[in-house]
């Protein structure tokens, strides 16, 4: 729940709501919907278009729609009756003919224009394998002869040459891994004892100094404490000598003036150039 | 020295006398009073009102001449004094180019009050009654404002008078006990009375009508019935309505429509009925006492006024009410604006707190408590809730959209007994100030048991931290400096004491200072080095916070206790509200009145300048609550 407030009693003024423009759409009114199958019977693209929801309307297919002469025929086609195509006059062949340039070729249509010569038979693929049988039969193979021809032909094998010790570098000198490695640690224990002279540079142990900005922030906060409480002393009614008539006031100008020597004394303690502070 | 303050604007309406709402012949405008001040109101326009400022205190009636060009109005005064008739000129309210109306003369002749005005048929004689005191009926011509002749009233209290519609010389008054018609003898300078009979029927009349034809008069009573009398008999001919259906708490008011009267009663209820039969046909019920019908020209609408300060409009045909426009009709008893935010003001009147709009004064929020008094109201500095007191002890915060109860603390000041220690009676009681802290993280209250208390306030608890007991009287006004480390409580107890409220020394008292004074109000100079308090001395009283000692003593009031004091943002002005019915504006430096602003007729109870220090708000006892501009010549 939004909190009330007195600020919002007031109800604001609506402002009158602005009569938008008629609306217009930006597509054109005669675009075919998505997935449209107006217009596309008989065509090449059967099924739907505009599919991708273009914005032209696009083409239905290969082939424009055109069936106005579905029922009535062609325009200006009206063939005598007696004029009727005769026997082997057309040129035959339909659309194939046409593509191989043979609708002009006259005679009857044969298959065996086009036919591929026969596969071979059975009997003839047995041939075939008898007579490679037949060879391998006549020259057998020499195995003792082939072996020792390929073994007098073979290169012979090359021994690798013995490492010669003597020759590596460091030869006789300590490796080079271990001085490192002793190294490290060499500095590491110098590492230590610089630090612990360090320490040892007049600071206690288990003391460190204060740094010198935060030792004058310290100083500054307890001097704007000082202002307060002396702001607080001097706007209070305990001043004056004649309005010290009850006991709270004598003792809230004690109290004001205890606060402020108290103050006072940390300042003094603060200023000094090295402070120590106990760590922890 | 001292000039008037010009009035901006007023809420409120004194309707608790008869026919003391008028809807002026040309159908715009409204006339009623509203204390002393008689307000002239645009009925489509609220921010269109005029006021008439001439009366010494509360106009009791009013009367307006069938042609709308003259008004008189009569006031109430002090015992042993003359009480007076204004006739104002108001035919500027109708014409092409409104001009303000003019006072024409005062007539002085009634003691101590004027009961009941009315006009002549043809505006040329005034009727007056006086009041319980005076008791006499004077004949007054308009035209030379000299009183023709007067005759006592009845031998008991008069309560209305009547002129006939045709006959200009005819008229009636009724009261307790007593029914007359009068005859006018304008050249024997006299008018001489007969006793209508009403066999047995004894009743108070506390209003009348006359039928268009003044064959017949109908009266209303105290008792609830109506008698229809023959003004050529002079007898009664006709009573009504049947004892079940008569109005309950009499008849306050009554018009007739045709053949049709419209009665209004005293426990708010409209009847509309046959003014031969009296057979109530409509029945509608509106808030407060019906005491004027004011009807318009083309019988309509009308215009109904109740005691409880409420204006309907209603439709003659059906009786739909609609109401107008509302108002406090108890005492108001504070008001505070939401910090920095001069649009609207809350007020607070009896068992009401109401939120009103400063630019249009409608209502926008009305919190009601049954039965209790709210004393004292303020908001949280977020303006996230309105913290108020109230006389049964107990502090109630509500939530400022919708008004709902956001929190209670029970007890939170005990509550006294009716006298206070010198004897008089407690003018409030339970929790008498408040003032939230400027973090909105504490509330101080005040009570009539003289505690200060700090509460802390957060979303689900309230906690008491402090309860400081020093005052021995109630205290009336608490303030709290800017930094939220001190506050100043104002008590009847002769005494200011200012409070540590930080935690260095937390709820003890730094200082205090005295004086033979019941202190009503307190504030902060703006650079919280001085105090500036107010109270039954009629002083206003400038002092050092730092030593409580008086610097300055100026007189607030030559009569009358000072109330309320508010200082503006920067200490240049502040202004003060008493009970001389007037509210002054200071300039706090030189301490001189520069501007008075006369209008209330009962004590000033609060008065605020608005944040943008525009103007003064300031409420009183009458139930008003006026909006005076400051002279831009004076913040200049």
């Amino acid at each position: 729940m939004a909190t009330e407030s007195i600020y919002n009693l007031i109800p604001q003024p609506v402002p009158p709501p602005v009569k938008e423009a008629l609306y217009r759409s930006k597509h054109p009114g005669d675009k075919p919907t998505t997935f449209s199958t107006f217009g596309l019977t008989g065509t090449s693209k059967p099924g739907y278009v505009n599919v991708a929801g273009a914005e032209e309307a696009t083409k239905g297919g290969q082939h424009e729609y055109k069936k106005p002469f579905a029922t009535m025929g062609k325009d200006g086609n009206a063939v005598p009756p007696t004029e009727v195509l005769k026997k082997k006059t057309g040129g035959g062949g339909g659309a194939y003919a046409a593509a191989m340039g043979l609708s002009d070729q006259t005679g009857a249509f044969l298959y065996s224009d086009r036919l591929k010569p026969a596969l071979p038979s059975k009997e003839e693929l047995k041939q075939v394998l008898k007579a490679s049988v037949a060879v391998k039969k006549a020259e057998p193979k020499n195995f003792v002869t082939s072996n020792a021809v390929e073994n007098i032909l073979a290169v012979p094998k090359r021994e690798p040459e013995p490492i010669n010790w003597f020759q590596k570098p460091h030869f006789g000198t300590t490796p080079p891994y271990l001085v490192k490695i002793k190294q490290e640690i060499a500095d590491e224990y110098e590492y230590i004892r610089s630090m612990q002279q360090q320490d040892d540079s007049g600071v206690p142990p288990g003391m460190k100094q204060l740094p010198e900005e935060e030792r004058q922030a310290l100083v500054d906060a307890l001097k704007s404490k000082w202002q307060d409480v002396n702001k607080a002393y001097q706007g209070s009614c305990v001043l004056s000598l004649k309005s010290l008539d009850t006991i709270g006031k004598v003792k809230r100008k004690e109290m004001y003036e205890a606060q402020l020597a108290q103050i006072e004394k940390d300042i003094e303690k603060l200023s000094r150039k090295v402070i120590l502070v106990a760590d922890d | 020295m001292t000039s008037s303050l010009p009035l901006a604007g007023a809420i409120g309406s004194s309707l608790k006398g008869r026919n003391n709402l008028i809807l002026h012949p040309n159908d715009t405008h409204c006339i009623y009073p509203l204390g002393s001040t008689i307000v002239v109101k645009n009925v489509e326009r609220a921010d269109d009102q005029l006021f008439l400022q001439g009366h010494t205190d509360r106009v009791t009636c009013m009367a307006i001449t069938r042609d709308g060009n003259t008004l008189a109005s009569g006031q109430i005064t002090h015992m042993g004094y003359l009480a007076e008739i204004i006739l104002w000129d108001i035919s500027g309210l109708s014409a092409e180019t409104p001009t303000d109306p003019v006072l024409i003369v005062r007539l002085k002749l009634h003691k101590v009050m004027v009961q009941a005005l009315d006009f002549s048929a043809n505006g040329k004689y005034l009727a007056s009654i006086g009041g319980p005191d005076d008791n006499n009926l004077v004949i007054w011509n308009v035209e030379t404002g000299a009183a023709i002749c007067g005759s006592p009233a009845a031998h008991d209290t008069c309560l209305t008078v009547k002129w006939m519609n045709t006959e200009e010389d005819h008229l009636s008054t009724g009261g307790v006990k007593n029914l007359r018609m009068w005859r006018l003898d304008p050249v024997g300078r006299k008018v001489r009375p007969v006793d209508v009979i009403t066999s047995k029927e004894v009743r108070t009349y506390t209003c009348m009508v006359v039928s268009a034809d003044d064959q017949i008069v109908y009266c209303g009573t105290t008792t609830g019935d109506i008698i229809a009398i023959s003004s050529v008999k002079k007898t009664m001919i006709n009573q009504g309505p049947a004892k079940g259906s008569c109005p309950r708490c009499g008849v306050q008011s009554i018009a007739l429509v045709g053949e049709q009267l419209i009665v209004g009663s005293g426990d708010g209820e409209l009847m509309v009925m046959d003014r031969h039969t009296f057979v109530p046909t409509m029945v509608q019920s509106v808030l407060g006492g019906v005491t004027s019908i004011a009807m318009d020209s083309a019988g309509e609408f009308f215009f109904a006024g109740t005691d409880k300060s409420n204006v309907y409009l209603v439709q003659f045909d059906g009786l739909v009410a609609e109401l107008k426009t509302t108002a406090h009709s108890e005492p108001v008893n504070d008001i505070i604006f939401p910090r920095s935010y001069s649009d609207l003001f809350a007020t607070c009147a009896g068992s009401d707190i109401r939120i009103w709009h400063s630019g249009t004064l409608s209502e926008l929020l009305r919190v009601q408590v049954p039965n209790q008094v709210c004393n004292c109201i303020s908001f949280m500095p977020k303006g996230d809730a309105i913290v108020s007191g109230w006389n049964d002890g107990k502090i109630r915060s509500f939530l400022p959209q919708s008004g709902g109860l956001q929190f209670v603390i029970n007890e939170a000041h005990r509550l006294t007994g009716v006298g206070n220690s010198s004897g008089g009676v407690m003018p409030s009681n339970g929790v008498t100030s408040i003032c939230p802290s400027n973090d909105g993280k504490r509330l101080i209250s005040g009570g009539a048991d003289g505690q200060v208390r700090v509460w802390a306030i957060s979303k689900g608890t309230q906690v008491m931290i402090a309860s400081m007991k020093e005052h021995k009287g109630p205290v009336y006004a608490i303030a709290i400096k800017a930094d939220d480390t001190e506050c100043v409580s104002a008590s009847a107890d002769g005494s200011c004491i200012t409070w540590s409220l930080t935690d260095a020394a937390p709820f003890v008292r730094i200082n205090a200072l005295f004086a033979a004074n019941f202190f009503k109000c307190v504030a902060y100079h703006p650079d919280e080095s001085q105090l500036i308090t107010c109270g039954t001395d009629r002083k206003i009283t400038y002092w050092d916070v730092m030593n409580m000692s008086a610097i300055r003593i100026v007189d607030g009031s030559e009569t009358a206790d000072v109330n309320s004091l508010h200082i503006n943002a920067d200490g240049r002005f502040f202004v003060s509200g008493g009970a001389d019915k007037k509210v002054n504006l200071w300039n706090y430096d030189e301490g001189s009145k520069y501007f008075e602003g006369l209008g209330h007729s009962g004590a000033v109870n609060a008065v605020r300048i608005s944040p943008d220090e525009q103007r003064i708000i300031s409420v009183g006892t009458e139930g008003g609550i006026y909006v005076w501009k400051i002279p831009e010549s004076f913040t200049a």
